[in-house]
């Protein structure tokens, strides 16, 4: 099992970095980057290594895409229902709109290479973070070595801005390679909800790459509710990784959403570095056709009285296939945690196939709650005979069933926008499925 | 000119030599039964005699295979149909052991089994008021109805509720399957005045039971023993106490 990218040489960096006019730190951090993804295997987990399947991922020669114009697009200034809105198409920035209220304030939403020439201080901090991606994460670092489009959220300090934030990618090039990065810092005690929203076309011919890398930074006391959801079609190979480092007293509510692409692997990162951060996520996989998940959540707690929990849901119909990995580990610092990573799926066809490994690594004896729990269950066939017994058509005994399994972790969603966009999607997925 | 024109025929369960079982080993080895609108028929017999598997297979549960023989409901067989058409064509089965279904909520899941049993006949504010009243019948407070269907629920609660969707629901015909075990007394008479208020209101009733205890508060027009598979008596209610005093093993002796 490995993965390589033919573009992916020193040469071509050099290219990319130049074209977009960086600084040569952000070279030497790219070069370093590139190394390192040539280096780490596809799964660097042995647990999971068994459960890691990139099989008929076509992608090695593909090209990237033309010389995107990376100049920042100057924003809108207007009300509307979020608080900023980006619109990125084939890695052009092609729509900002922020309300005027975030005008006056040093909020920063746009292409990184308008921070590089405003505050390249500050630029330097949120690109090359030591340890901003998972060290052991291959797709990672092949976003930070080869990203074409960089979108920085810079929140200052002490602001909370109420309406959410939306940055919409759009991928549907045929035969293309996007790799882009998204980097998301709240300062000391401020407050947000972003939305990122990755989509592409209906299917086409051949495989197309998309990689994405979502870096999210609180500093102490700052509070995200963040909502990543995916909807490729079944010609994207996707790599999305994210990675969140929260400070004292921070928290994450966290909503992730795999739904399409002919594998999508995706794997998210949370470090609870600081005294009393904490964590809640959902997340939800909805698979029909031949779609393949790989989703995989690593906490790691090291601040003491942190919080962690976490719960994935996948539902698979026809021949779609998931694996759901995760581990939780406590740290010796980390007294008095309390973690718990649920991973459920739902299969709704014989051919439908999927794995739930959470487990837990803990190296001290002062926590006040670790647990995991896991299943994997076909349909059952006794709760539908009970409810086909009280009149409903088995297709709507068979949608009741999969409601009551996802709606419970759907209205746990913070964010109202991302939880009617999710339920929209797992609608559309089951009605333009019809019923295997 | 044709005089039965708009005069409803009385609704009638008809088995007819029924022979079924799982996985090909016979459990039913040829029963008759016939069960008029409104009137209420015990089936009687010991463990494995074969009740549950009758009540399934009425209903069609895909895990019990038909040899041979009909199931008729008003003349039409109903062996070709999907459970939920039986449904809908009026049967109905009280189970055993209900089924929890986690995330549903149990007032939702009547309103909708309603919709589709009942097309037409109610809008929601009816439900609702409809719902009130056959909940008191049964002593259901309303929190319990904004439960997930049976989740939780101890064995008396889910009989109640199983009878509760009688109730509403007020099929041609229902199967109710062992509805008395696991009742206290104080919910056996409750749910026992409940399914009597439904035969009075036309529906036929097939109350299976190993027990004659629940047919002390529900008097049958007729009982049936059932023993391996086939009907071996069928006689009035005092059949019943008869069966409480000698036991099953009485009736094994008469038919050697």
């Amino acid at each position: 099992m490995d993965f390589k990218l033919s573009y992916a040489t020193d040469g071509n960096v050099v290219k990319l970095s130049k074209a977009r006019g960086e600084p040569d730190w952000l070279l030497k951090d790219r070069l370093q980057a590139l190394e390192a993804f040539g280096k780490i295997p596809v799964e660097s987990l042995p647990l999971f290594v068994r459960h890691t399947d990139i099989k008929g991922v076509d992608v090695a020669k593909l090209e990237p895409p033309e010389a995107i114009d990376s100049s920042p697009v100057r924003p809108v200034y207007d009300g509307g229902d979020k608080a900023a809105l980006g619109v990125i198409d084939e890695g052009k920035i092609q729509e900002i709109r922020i309300t005027k209220k975030l005008r006056e304030r040093e909020f920063y939403f746009n292409e990184a290479v308008g921070l590089l020439e405003k505050k390249p201080d500050l630029a330097m901090t949120l690109l090359a973070r030591p340890g901003g991606l998972p060290a052991n994460e291959k797709f990672g670092m092949m976003s930070r070595a080869l990203f074409s489009t960089a979108f920085i959220i810079y929140i200052p300090p002490r602001i909370e801005i109420t309406l959410p934030i939306h940055l919409l990618w759009r991928f549907s090039e045929e035969s293309s390679s996007l790799v882009t990065r998204t980097i998301i810092y709240l300062s000391e005690g401020s407050r947000a909800s972003i939305i990122e929203e990755f989509e592409s076309g209906d299917s086409k011919e051949g495989q197309s790459l998309f990689g994405n890398a979502t870096e999210v930074y609180l500093e102490d006391g700052a509070g995200l509710r963040y909502a990543a959801i995916e909807r490729f079609g079944d010609h994207v190979v996707a790599f999305l990784t994210r990675q969140a480092i929260l400070n004292r007293d921070c928290s994450l509510n966290q909503a992730l959403g795999s739904f399409g692409g002919f594998l999508c692997k995706s794997r998210a990162d949370c470090a609870l570095a600081g005294q009393g951060s904490n964590i809640r996520q959902v997340e939800v996989v909805y698979g029909n056709g031949t779609e393949k998940f790989d989703n995989t959540n690593f906490v790691v707690h090291e601040g003491r009285d942190t919080t962690s929990d976490l719960l994935s849901k996948a539902v698979m119909q026809e021949r779609s296939r998931s694996a759901l990995k995760g581990v939780i580990t406590i740290q010796e610092s980390a007294l008095n945690s309390d973690s718990y990573l649920g991973q459920h799926s739902m299969l709704l066809s014989r051919k439908a196939k999927s794995t739930a490994i959470p487990s837990l690594e803990i190296k001290t004896n002062e926590v006040q709650r670790a647990k995991h729990a896991a299943s994997v269950a076909q349909l059952d066939e006794e709760q539908l005979f009970y409810l086909m017994s009280r009149g409903l058509p088995r297709d709507e005994a068979r949608k009741m069933l999969v409601e009551a399994f996802l709606t419970p972790i759907v209205e746990q969603v913070d964010l109202p926008q991302a939880r009617e966009r999710i339920y929209d999607i797992i609608n559309q997925k089951w009605v333009g499925q019809g019923f295997p | 000119m044709n005089l039965l024109k708009g005069v409803k025929m009385p609704s009638q369960l008809d088995i007819i030599d029924l022979h079924a079982g799982v996985e090909g080993k016979e459990i039913l080895k040829g029963i008759s039964l016939p069960v008029p609108q409104g009137e209420i028929h015990a089936l009687m017999g010991p463990n494995g005699s074969g009740k549950s598997t009758l009540s399934y297979v009425i209903l069609g549960h895909p895990k019990y295979e038909v040899y041979s023989g009909k199931v008729l409901l008003d003349g039409e067989d109903v062996l070709e149909m999907d459970t939920d058409e039986r449904a809908r064509k009026g049967l109905f089965l009280g189970f055993q052991y209900p089924l929890e279904i986690p995330g549903v909520r149990l007032s939702s899941f009547l309103e909708t089994s309603l919709r589709y049993l009942k097309p037409g006949l109610l809008n929601g504010e009816d439900f609702h008021d409809l719902l009130r009243d056959k909940s008191q019948m049964l002593n259901i407070e309303e929190s319990f109805l904004e439960r997930s269907v049976n989740e939780g629920f101890s064995g008396g609660e889910k009989k109640r509720a199983e009878v509760l969707q009688l109730a509403l629901f007020e099929p041609k015909l229902a199967v109710m399957d062992e509805t008395d075990s696991g009742l206290d007394i104080d919910s056996l008479q409750v749910v026992s005045s409940a399914i009597n208020a439904v035969a009075e209101r036309g529906t036929g009733i097939l109350l299976v039971t190993h027990y004659q205890r629940i047919l002390r508060y529900v008097i049958p027009d007729k009982v049936h023993v059932l023993m391996n598979g086939r009907i071996v008596r069928t006689g009035g209610k005092e059949l019943a106490l008869e069966l409480e005093e000698k036991g099953y093993d009485w009736l094994r002796k008469v038919k050697g």
